[in-house]
């Protein structure tokens, strides 16, 4: 089974390393940056960056936790059911107070 | 056991390469793996949404936003020049032999605890079932004040960047002229980082 | 289907008041003004401050807990509670009349505040370690927002050292605590206090060590020397306001916090008073002997804060009964004088970098009435008789010393009388005849800034007279002695 999914695998990446056509030209070469261009205003040579993308990525985190806190909720719901309808309510109500604040904010549009 | 001492000692490899690398993203990287053989370890003590918590919180978005600074700061030069404390390394070396021999001291004479026993048989191998019941019963209080923290650092992120135009407070001279704020000490450069 | 955890409102009305203030003032924020918002917040705080009164138990009844224990209405919490809130309404006060001058007067900041209000009541109502933690990170996090709230270099810096230096002190906690728990198998305060007494050798290594770590955590939260470098550039970086409320009501979460985990939890484990009789010994020496060489007022301040960390943290190496009404007295008296001292200096403060001592010369003749109140608040700071400073500090080093710690309070009291001369130098420039053109800010007739100075100086006289007025309540020792429960 391991020998298979390895052989696999390796198959892929030796098969189209071996047969594919390789034609490069600059754009291909350049580093990957998101679409941006590494060497020439891109990033890490000195040009201003948006404090928004920053943002965005912490409320990111700040929702992914919660993401965390409601999976075991899930999972366990049908055992705790009357209750805990209440206590999900009250801790996404809490969330969605940060929510409405973010919405108002217009931290999500992107202009 | 072969699995744990493995998962253990890659933990080490990334926690040093975290450590000793010279470029910031090669120390992000080695946290990475660090991260992730910690939810192995995790995972192979039965803790399993731990571990998945740990991919999923850990080595997923915190890294994320890791690298993410590490590019915004510009910090992807190797740091060079001198250590201003002087003999820290010397001294974080001994600190830390001492500490992982403390440790391996108390870690050989430790015994559970009575109620520890308890409180691990409740969780039963800890599957996300079992931490959802106990979550959402024995700890309840420190899981809704947890949506609290969690309010404070979406509310407190937004509004240090976004932040709010002061409104005039009211506050009058001894004629009942509003009265002007105080000069700003500079202007902030429109929501930038140098990147 | 599982039992249900034992909801109560009753003990956790005093919290949800706050936390209904914290998130009206972020959602109403965008439709109601900012000072509209704050008189709900201060009715708020009133109404949590009743609520909390009706929590008192009297002799014989069982305080109100509820979630399995995991919040203990107790008396001890209520006296702290209504600290907090003492100090949470000074600061609201104040801002009204400066906040727009020093670029605060938005809906957020009284957000913040009250989430930070939030956090601290958690950790006085708090029943085991993980409640604790999450108040003292609530409250952290708030704090950090706070200090960084004001368009400045100087709050921005001083945001950035407190965020930094905070969260290795968290960090620190979080680590002790995890190790206590490993010791002791039990995160409630009475599990913990019941499981020291019978651990096996290796265990109480773990114990020690974790004790250690959250003393150290403790450190950094209350800024006790070693761990105080933060506390200096925070309160003086940030907005005066802010300061008013980072050196009263986030310190006296923090003892709060530290009141549970030593003198409840932890009362029977070894080793921590001693390490902490040095920390103290530290703080004395460092903060009374750096107040000494300040030039600014509000600096001065903030290591006067420091040199008070010392004193107060002399209470929790009494016997709980006599250290725990001590710290309790001495909680509100620093509350007060400290929150009227920094509320005059906020009203007469040219910029937020606060003003130069030399600047208060000859004070009373132009503001007669301030002059007056920062002599009171500055006399009651040094620890002079006819204030309630005095008796605060009586009682704090008399619950060290009656305990044995006889080399430390003879320190506090040479420190208290090197103290005098940093608090009579400012206090006696005040009164001196002075020609120069007045260099405080000139405009203004502030209301709630007088009508907190006022009562807060009243506060302190009143208190110093008829100390059994507060410390009447707290006298019990039954109180101090349950912080864990049975």
């Amino acid at each position: 089974m391991l020998g298979i999914a390895l052989g696999i695998g390796v198959l892929a990446v030796l098969v189209s390393a071996l047969l594919g056509p390789k034609k490069a030209s600059r754009a291909k070469l350049m580093a990957y940056e998101s679409g941006n261009d590494p060497e020439h205003g891109g990033v890490g040579t000195g040009q201003r960056f948006p404090v928004h993308f920053y943002l965005v990525a912490m409320l990111f985190i700040v929702f992914d936790i919660e993401t965390a806190f409601f999976f075991p909720l899930a999972v366990a719901y049908q055992k705790l059911v009357p209750f805990a309808f209440w206590e999900a309510l009250t801790f996404v109500g809490l969330l969605l107070v940060g929510y409405y604040y973010i919405l108002k904010k217009g931290v999500l549009e992107w202009t | 056991m072969i699995a744990f001492l493995l998962l253990g000692a890659l933990a080490l490899v990334g926690a040093v390469v975290t450590v000793a690398a010279r470029n910031a993203v090669h120390a992000a990287l080695g946290l990475v793996g660090t991260l992730l053989s910690v939810a192995g370890l995790f995972a192979s003590l039965s803790a399993s949404f731990l571990a998945a918590v740990q991919v999923i919180v850990y080595a997923g978005a915190i890294l994320v936003l890791f690298l993410f600074v590490i590019m915004l700061l510009n910090a992807h030069q190797p740091v060079t020049g001198r250590d201003p404390v002087p003999f820290v390394r010397e001294l974080a070396g001994i600190g830390g032999v001492i500490l992982a021999g403390a440790l391996a001291v108390i870690a050989f004479s430790y015994r559970d605890p009575q109620p520890l026993a308890q409180g691990t048989a409740a969780l039963r191998g800890g599957t996300a079932g079992a931490v959802g019941e106990t979550l959402l019963t024995r700890f309840l209080l420190p899981f809704e004040a947890v949506s609290v923290l969690l309010l404070v650092a979406i509310v407190g992120a937004v509004a240090l960047v976004r932040r709010p135009a002061p409104q005039p407070d009211g506050v009058t001279d001894a004629e009942g002229v509003a009265l002007p704020g105080e000069l700003p000490e500079r202007t902030a450069p429109e929501g930038g980082v140098r990147a | 289907m599982l039992t249900p955890p034992d909801v109560a409102l009753a003990p956790l009305l005093p919290i949800l008041l706050v936390l209904a203030g914290a998130v009206s003032s972020t959602v109403l924020g965008f439709h109601l003004p900012r000072r509209t918002l704050t008189a709900i917040n201060l009715v708020l705080l009133l109404l949590s401050a009743a609520a909390m009164a009706l929590l008192w138990s009297g002799p014989g009844e069982l305080p109100a807990t509820a979630f399995g224990g995991s919040l203990r209405a107790d008396n001890a919490a209520v006296l702290l509670g209504l600290t907090i809130v003492a100090g949470s309404m000074m600061a609201l006060l104040v801002s009204l009349d400066t906040a727009y001058r020093a670029r605060l007067s938005f809906p957020e900041f009284d957000a913040m505040l009250m989430y930070a209000v939030t956090g601290t009541l958690l950790i006085a109502f708090s029943g085991d370690l993980i409640v604790m933690l999450i108040g003292l990170e609530v409250m952290s996090l708030a704090s950090y927002v706070l200090a960084t709230l004001q368009d400045s270099r100087r709050a921005e810096e001083s945001g950035l050292k407190y965020f930094l230096l905070g969260s290795v002190g968290s960090a620190v906690l979080i680590y002790g605590l995890a190790l206590v728990y490993g010791a002791t198998g039990s995160l409630s305060y009475g599990g913990i206090a019941a499981a020291t007494a019978g651990l096996t050798p290796g265990n109480l290594g773990l114990l020690v060590g974790g004790a250690l770590l959250l003393l150290a955590g403790f450190g950094f939260k209350v800024a006790l020397a070693p761990f105080h470098q933060w506390t200096p550039d925070v309160y003086s970086g940030a907005p005066t306001t802010v300061s008013l409320f980072l050196s009263t009501v986030v310190k006296v979460a923090a003892f709060a916090g530290m009141l549970r985990v030593f003198g409840g939890a932890l009362q029977n484990a070894p080793f921590w008073a001693s390490a902490l009789q040095l920390l103290i010994a530290a703080t004395l020496i460092v903060g009374n002997a750096a107040s000494l060489f300040q030039t600014n007022f509000k600096r001065m301040l903030a290591y006067s804060a420091v040199a008070h960390t010392g004193f107060l943290a002399m209470a929790l190496l009494g016997t709980p009964g006599l250290g725990g009404a001590a710290l309790g007295y001495y909680l509100l008296v620093y509350t007060l004088m400290t929150g009227a001292a920094l509320a005059i200096v906020a009203a007469l403060q040219r910029t937020e970098a606060g003003m130069n001592i030399s600047d208060l010369r000859g004070l009373y003749h132009r503001h007669p009435g301030y002059a007056v109140a920062l002599a009171a608040c500055l006399a009651s700071l040094a620890g002079l008789p006819p204030f309630a400073g005095f008796f605060g500090k009586y009682l704090a080093f008399q619950a060290a010393f009656q305990n044995g710690y006889v080399w430390l309070s003879i320190l506090a009291v040479l420190a208290s009388v090197a103290a005098l001369v940093y608090y009579l130098r400012p206090a006696m420039l005040l009164f001196m005849p002075d020609r120069t053109p007045a260099r405080e800010y000139p405009h203004g007739q502030r209301p709630a800034t007088n009508l907190t100075v006022a009562l807060g100086v009243a506060a302190i006289t009143v208190l110093g007279l008829l100390p059994n007025l507060w410390y009447g309540w707290l006298a019990d020792p039954a109180i101090w002695e349950l912080l864990a429960g049975r």
